[in-house]
């Protein structure tokens, strides 16, 4: 379902793409939400991609920014971050390259954040009806490890904690400027840095598509392992400065 | 202090002092560091020269081989340059990825302008031949 969006809305919305070697999707998407979403400004952030990533998708009509060197999927959204900031916009989505997310959603994901029902939007997909995306057992069992660490720290509920579909307003955007944004993946630990900052957090249902080349960010048991330990040392961290930062104030 | 072991620690410091001096006039390394390092090379005469002094400190924490004394203080330098140098590292990382945030940012700001700059320069090259056009038609009628 398309939730249309006014005009004025969208000329001050972003969509935020970060993109490696995705040469063969990121045209469609560009092209896909310029023409649905007319008014929109689009950013592809090409994080190092040795394939023609940069060149399509500035032919599709995107504005490109190319980071010299591969510097993580975290760095490459705050560069997009930054842009959007710089250029005034109000709302943005981001969503991933590789043509997993349905950006038919974005209308049902900013219609929350322009009504002011959150400060930041996720796109889930465990609440979607008939959503074909096939998740493997371990993915399953460490996206429900983090489910449940983002509920005891917060108190939130967040089914999807893991969704790089997202739209948030201006309040998240100058938030997600800071230097604490993780290089590599900014998921659950950045909702709980948003929780614990008095930002609110609402969930809609995206279905998620499969991917065609079965290409994920956490290919493998090593990569997920890796995954699993930065992600809670990151929340480690991020619990730690908090709570130094309640102390410090206390103090003062 | 055996006679062996104030020959092993000053050949150590003749070594480590030549190795950073050799560095420092080489450039190689910053003002910063070359303190530092100086600083733990000076270390090392000062362990011949108060040897006895040495033994006494390493009774009072409660280790009674000056030796194993040293190799603690050593660790917990090595341990203490470490941290720094992470910090370090931590900064440098941040520093680079701001900066090529920026790049990156100015690069799109640039093609921008170039853009602009060559529709502006097409714009004035039409309007150049169209005042070329009306010059002749009227340099036509003239005649």
């Amino acid at each position: 379902m398309l939730n249309r969006i006014p005009y004025n809305i969208l000329s001050r919305t972003i969509v935020v793409i970060p993109a490696l070697n995705e040469g063969r999707n990121v045209g469609n998407i560009v092209k896909g939400i310029l023409h649905t979403f007319t008014g929109i400004g689009v950013v592809v952030v090409d994080d190092g991609s040795v394939d023609k990533t940069y060149e399509i998708a500035k032919q599709s009509g995107a504005t490109v920014l190319s980071l010299s060197d591969n510097m993580g999927y975290g760095v490459a959204l705050q560069t997009g971050y930054k842009y959007a900031y710089k250029k005034k916009y109000q709302y943005v989505v981001q969503l991933d390259a590789d043509g997993q997310h349905n950006y038919q959603d974005i209308g049902k994901l900013l219609n929350p954040v322009i009504n002011h029902e959150a400060d930041l939007v996720i796109g889930s997909r465990f609440m979607a009806d008939g959503n074909n995306y096939q998740i493997s057992f371990t993915r399953k069992a460490g996206i429900n490890f983090f489910r449940i660490l983002v509920f005891l720290l917060t108190g939130k509920k967040i089914k999807d904690v893991t969704s790089g579909l997202q739209a948030f307003n201006h309040n998240v955007l100058e938030r997600y400027l800071l230097d604490d944004l993780p290089y590599y993946y900014p998921d659950g630990d950045v909702l709980i840095l948003l929780l614990k900052g008095g930002y609110s957090i609402k969930e809609v249902p995206s279905a998620m598509n499969a991917n065609s080349e079965n290409k994920s960010m956490h290919n493998g048991a090593g990569q997920q392992v890796y995954y699993m330990i930065t992600m809670i040392l990151s929340i480690l961290i991020k619990v730690t400065r908090e709570l130094g930062r309640k102390l410090w104030q206390q103090d003062k | 202090m055996a006679t062996r072991q104030i020959i092993f620690f000053s050949l150590t410091f003749s070594i480590s002092l030549f190795l950073v001096l050799s560095m420092i006039i080489k450039y190689q390394l910053k003002e910063v560091y070359a303190v530092i390092w100086l600083l733990v090379i000076s270390l090392i005469p000062c362990v011949i020269l108060a040897f006895p002094f040495i033994k006494k400190i390493s009774i009072l924490f409660g280790i009674y081989s000056p030796i194993n004394f040293l190799y603690f203080i050593a660790i917990t330098t090595l341990f203490g340059l470490s941290l720094h140098f992470s910090a370090l590292n931590s900064g440098f990382q941040r520093c680079l990825k701001n900066s090529i945030q920026k790049i990156a940012i100015l690069e799109e700001e640039i093609d921008c302008l170039n853009n602009k700059i060559t529709a502006i320069e097409m714009k004035s090259l039409n309007h150049d031949e169209d005042l070329k056009h009306e010059n002749q038609v009227v340099i036509r009628n003239i005649a």
